[in-house]
């Protein structure tokens, strides 16, 4: 007893981070109520300010590799503290694009912005879970701080998005359980250590095979990406730009720290490497057709943001797992485009109240800087030089090369898939600045305008996306320096 | 300045790109100067460059210190975990496949940028487009980095689709769609097998500093370099150690191969039963072919060339079809030259194809810019046919025509466009007898008729000369072609008299008369003038004197040819070794 109190009160100093974010999503709940909710943008600004201070207590952390905190709950990965970067950074852009459209907000920002923080807090536990309780219970935290943030437009459509969202949710964190369940029963340990021990077993297949759609429902990878427009569609739009982003990214870092203890990454003859190697081909080419036909912009999105879904899964298919850096090279560039997408969105939205991508008919006529800065993300969005979307597909692509050299057919298939989506992608990405640099302006409604804050904040997403791309050793010596 | 003349070449669109953007609505009368007075540097700055080459012998193809005004900067260089370590150059240089596409494009930019003219609409944008245009495809020619090559190739797209969308004609956005779709599927082959390479490909000067042979890049001796290709043979040379490249150059020498790389000429690798370096090779072409365009993937051509304001369509005419043939010699061919021979026959088929097919197209189009289009493509069936008979005389020929085309073609579009500026109509049956009220103009439609047939006396006729005689030829010197190929090709000669003389005859001979009579029809101006007299005069000029130009790429291409037959035969021979 008296060495678990001791080991207790030596892990804490691993997640002081932690703690603070607790502390702050606590305080900014008070706050609000105290204040009577009055000052939304004063609440937002407690918050970015309180991230900021998260940011300054990552950097203090300590990286050294750690197995056992918590009586072996907790463990610190190496690679963790990149993903907690990405996490916060996240949530601070959202926090910030929230600050432009209080009308959008409604009532309580103040229980929006410490819900975020929890969600925060979920994605920080997520990274560090050294078992699967731990990883069930923290995916939990954060699902359910998302089903309330979806709803958090208070009308028809979003309480039908979060419920979907709910629904979906829970049957899949279900199908997770009865895998960890599986996986207890058989080795009677929670680690996930444990699951090399049965791998190689038929009912280890299962049980890891059912773990492994719990994450993928989250990374939002076909069949299991049903609520993605919905809830997309539902939800307030900055929310949706971190939900696109920061939960992918965490759950992609569980998949990869599991793909790696399991023994999958070397045993490419398992039916679990073929299964997943398989949802990433289905879940680009349905994204991509998905999207073709859609009219509303966020919905466009959605469906993009699941076809970039597999994409962010190729790295794991690098037998010579050396492949990391090209992940986060991808993600950090993924968080740029899409917050950039997403914030024109939802600038239009605040404008019209509607996301319907025909409303920005002609609005290069009327201000050119803006929808340049939004064909850029498209072109990068695509993957077309010269912006870093092509880096980055270039670098996965690259590292599923050598899979490809081997003469893997699956993996070849992915390949080719991969690479020819990209024409079909073209044809999305290409509405918006069509409608915006092709169609006149209607002459009976009032011009969509941006201001220069907007522009601001648009400007500040953009230029990462050509900065990266004539230097993007810029980029991946501060990810080494990251992690 | 000498040194850096190719850079400036490239950039200085840019700066005067930045002016465009900078200077006030107010000025827009300036924008089409700007623009002009560019090209025109471009041109000066061309002609001093190729009259020095001119004077010395280049060979360039697989040797650097033979290429001419060579600039090399290292740009990217990663080191990415399981990559290892990677760089990509900044890397330009003139020989003679690209000095007369060089001239080539400097020549048709100013006649587009006086052609630009017309244009009174949105004037910034379009002249900020059509100033990133001129950088992309002057970067693209120069090119001798694979990624450098590739990021102007594919850069090429985006303002050529804002340029047809926005000041296009009536199915302007149709066709600006299909036309960035279509050829960004050729770009995405290509990309397929720049992954490839650069992955299976080793730089000896990088990888020798880098394993401590020498200080820097510059104090690489041939000797550090073969003793780091026999490490990497013998399998000595550690995989950390590699520096994967993008340069060209580099990837032509079978010797950089890391061996068991899928493009290691020793190596199985096999894509769904054929050899890894021949499937490379054929989505190269294919690649190229969209590009060219080769029937059947040439759709895209005649929607964007119809659409497009005229001196867009003669830029695309001009030039970015020539981008096609020039980069399946400086990329398919030299780098995998055993596809080369084992596809000869294939693409000599392709070629033939689409001269016969398209000019019987272009017999039966009712639009004047639709005909062009179509001709177009027969004529690059030319280009195609030479290449495929890897024979001296096939590829002078096909850069000639290339050239030549470029000319011919600029003068047909602004033929066409002069109308379309009166009329606002091409449909051929809507006019007759338009001699009579623009004698001028109908002077230059006939001589821009009659060199695109191939009269002698022009230069398409000394184009095609070359073409049949390396055609004829390959069946006796290196068997690659069959003789009927070049024999029914001669059919695509006699449609292309019939399609043109048969236009001549329905739109300008006879009693005028024109659907809408309200019309005033005035002859040429000054400005119509200034861009048509002087392609007339080129082309003339080099029917009667191919010396001219034929000495600018004339070295290059014997050792061209010499070196693709040679490293194509030994590959074959490898590839066939291994796979019995």
């Amino acid at each position: 007893m008296n060495d678990q109190l001791k080991d207790i009160l030596n892990s804490t100093s691993y997640i002081i981070p932690e703690f603070w974010l607790l502390g702050l999503g606590i305080f900014i709940l008070l706050f609000s109520i105290v204040t009577k909710d009055k000052k939304p943008s004063l609440n937002i600004l407690i918050t970015v300010f309180g991230f900021l201070f998260h940011i300054l207590l990552l950097n203090k952390q300590n990286t050294e590799p750690i197995n056992q905190l918590f009586l072996g709950n907790i463990s610190v990965y190496p690679e963790a503290l990149f993903f907690k970067y990405i996490f916060t950074f996240a949530a601070l852009l959202s926090a910030l694009l929230s600050l432009y459209g209080k009308k959008l907000f409604g009532t309580g920002s103040g229980e929006y912005l410490s819900i975020l923080t929890f969600l925060l807090l979920g994605l920080g536990l997520l990274s560090m879970a050294a078992n699967f309780l731990m990883l069930y219970l923290s995916i939990e935290v954060v699902s359910f701080c998302s089903y309330l943030l979806t709803y958090f437009k208070y009308n028809k459509h979003s309480a039908e998005g979060s419920l979907k969202y709910l629904l979906f949710g829970a049957f899949s964190t279900a199908l997770m359980l009865y895998g960890i369940s599986l996986l207890f029963a058989f080795t009677g340990s929670l680690s996930y250590d444990a699951l090399q021990q049965i791998i190689d077993l038929e009912i280890g297949i299962l049980a890891c095979g059912l773990i492994f759609i719990g994450l993928l429902f989250k990374l939002a990878a076909f069949p299991f990406q049903v609520w993605v427009p919905d809830t997309y569609y539902a939800a307030p739009t900055p929310f949706v730009a971190f939900l696109s982003t920061a939960p992918k990214a965490g759950a992609i870092f569980v998949f990869y720290i599991l793909w790696n203890k399991s023994g999958l990454i070397h045993s490419i003859e398992n039916l679990l490497h073929y299964f997943v190697v398989a949802i990433a081909i289905i879940t680009i080419i349905f994204g991509n057709l998905a999207a073709l036909k859609q009219k509303g912009a966020k919905r466009l999105l959605a469906y993009s943001s699941i076809a970039h879904t597999g994409f962010i899964l190729m790295p794991l298919f690098n037998i010579t797992s050396g492949s990391m850096e090209s992940l986060q090279f991808y993600i950090v560039i993924f968080l740029f485009m899409n917050f950039a997408a997403f914030s024109w969105v939802y600038f239009m939205e605040n404008e019209f109240k509607s996301d319907e991508i025909s409303l920005m008919k002609g609005s290069a006529k009327k201000q050119v800087y803006p929808a340049i800065l939004m064909l850029i993300t498209m072109i990068s969005l695509t993957g077309l030089p010269i912006t870093a979307g092509f880096t980055a597909k270039l670098l996965v692509f690259s590292t599923l090369w050598q899979q490809v050299q081997i003469g893997n057919s699956l993996i070849i298939i992915l390949f080719i898939v991969g690479i020819l989506n990209v024409i079909i992608a073209l044809y999305y990405y290409l509405k918006m600045p069509y409608f915006s640099f092709f169609k006149t302006p209607p002459v009976t409604s009032s011009p969509f305008i941006l201001n220069r804050l907007q522009i601001v904040f648009l400007t500040v997403m953009v230029f990462p996306l050509l900065l990266f791309f004539f230097k993007p050793d810029w980029l991946l010596s501060l990810i080494n320096e990251l992690s | 300045m000498s040194e850096n003349i190719l850079s400036i070449l490239i950039f200085f669109p840019l700066l005067a790109l930045l002016f465009v953007v900078i200077l006030p609505q107010s000025l827009k009368k300036s924008y089409p100067w700007i623009s002009l007075i560019t090209c025109t540097i471009q041109l000066v700055l061309v002609c001093i460059v190729i009259t020095e080459l001119n004077e010395s012998s280049v060979v360039g193809i697989n040797i650097e210190n033979e290429f001419y005004f060579t600039e090399k900067y290292a740009w990217l260089q990663l080191s990415i975990g399981a990559l290892g370590n990677l760089e990509s150059n900044y890397f330009v240089g003139l020989d003679g496949l690209n000095s007369s596409m060089l001239l080539l494009s400097t020549i048709v930019l100013f006649i587009a940028a006086i052609s630009a003219f017309e244009i009174k609409e949105k004037t910034k944008g379009f002249y900020a487009l059509f100033l990133l245009l001129n950088t992309s495809i002057t970067g693209c020619f120069l090119a001798l980095d694979f990624f450098l090559f590739y990021l102007f190739f594919e850069f090429m797209l985006l303002p050529m689709y804002f340029l047809i969308g926005i000041w296009g004609g009536n199915r302007r956005e149709y066709a600006s769609v299909k036309f960035f779709i279509y050829t960004l599927a050729g770009s995405v082959l290509i990309l397929i097998v720049m992954i490839g390479l650069y992955t299976s490909v080793i730089d000896p000067t990088a990888t020798a500093v880098k394993i401590g042979l020498a200080e820097n890049i510059y104090e690489v001796s041939a000797a550090n370099k073969i003793q780091v290709q026999e490490m990497l043979l013998n399998g000595t040379l550690a995989s950390e150690n590699y520096v994967r490249t993008f340069d060209m150059l580099a990837m032509m020498d079978a010797r950089n191969y890391i061996p068991d790389s899928v493009f290691f000429k020793g190596n199985l690798g096999a894509f769904f039963g054929e050899n890894a370096r021949l499937v490379a090779f054929l989505l190269l072409i294919i690649g190229f072919a969209i590009k060219l365009p080769a029937v059947p993937v040439h759709t895209w051509l005649p929607d964007a060339h119809v659409e497009a304001p005229t001196c867009i369509s003669v830029v695309l005419a001009g030039i970015l079809l020539k981008i096609g043939g020039y980069g399946m010699l400086r990329i398919p061919y030299s780098i995998f030259p055993e596809g080369s021979l084992h596809y000869a026959w294939w693409l000599g088929l392709a070629g033939v194809i689409a001269i016969i097919y398209a000019a019987f197209v272009a017999l039966g189009t009712h639009n004047l810019k639709k005909l062009i289009a179509y001709s177009s493509i027969s004529h690059m069936g030319f280009v195609l046919l030479g290449i495929a008979s890897l024979t001296a005389e096939g590829i002078n020929g096909a850069l000639y025509q290339m050239f030549s085309h470029g000319i011919i073609s600029a003068m047909l579009f602004l033929v066409a466009g002069v109308l379309y500026y009166r009329t606002k109509d091409l449909t051929i049956g809507s006019y007759k007898g338009i001699s009579g009220k623009m004698p001028v103009y109908t002077s230059m439609v006939v001589i821009a008729f009659f060199a695109s047939m191939g009269l002698p006396g022009f230069s398409g006729f000394i184009a095609e000369l070359f073409v049949f005689l390396g055609a004829f030829q390959s069946h006796e010197t290196n068997q690659l072609l069959p003789a009927w190929m070049a024999i029914s090709a001669t059919l695509g000669l006699v449609l292309g008299a019939a399609y043109y003389l048969w236009t001549l005859q329905r739109m300008y001979l006879g009693k005028f008369w024109f659907r809408d009579n309200k019309l005033a029809f005035s002859d040429l101006n000054a400005r119509e003038l200034v861009m048509l007299v002087p392609l007339a005069i080129i082309t003339l000029i080099l029917g009667i004197f191919p010396q001219l130009l034929l000495n600018l790429f004339e070295p290059s291409v014997a050792y061209f040819v010499d070196f693709v037959q040679e490293t194509g035969k030994q590959n074959l021979e490898v590839i066939f070794q291994v796979s019995n």
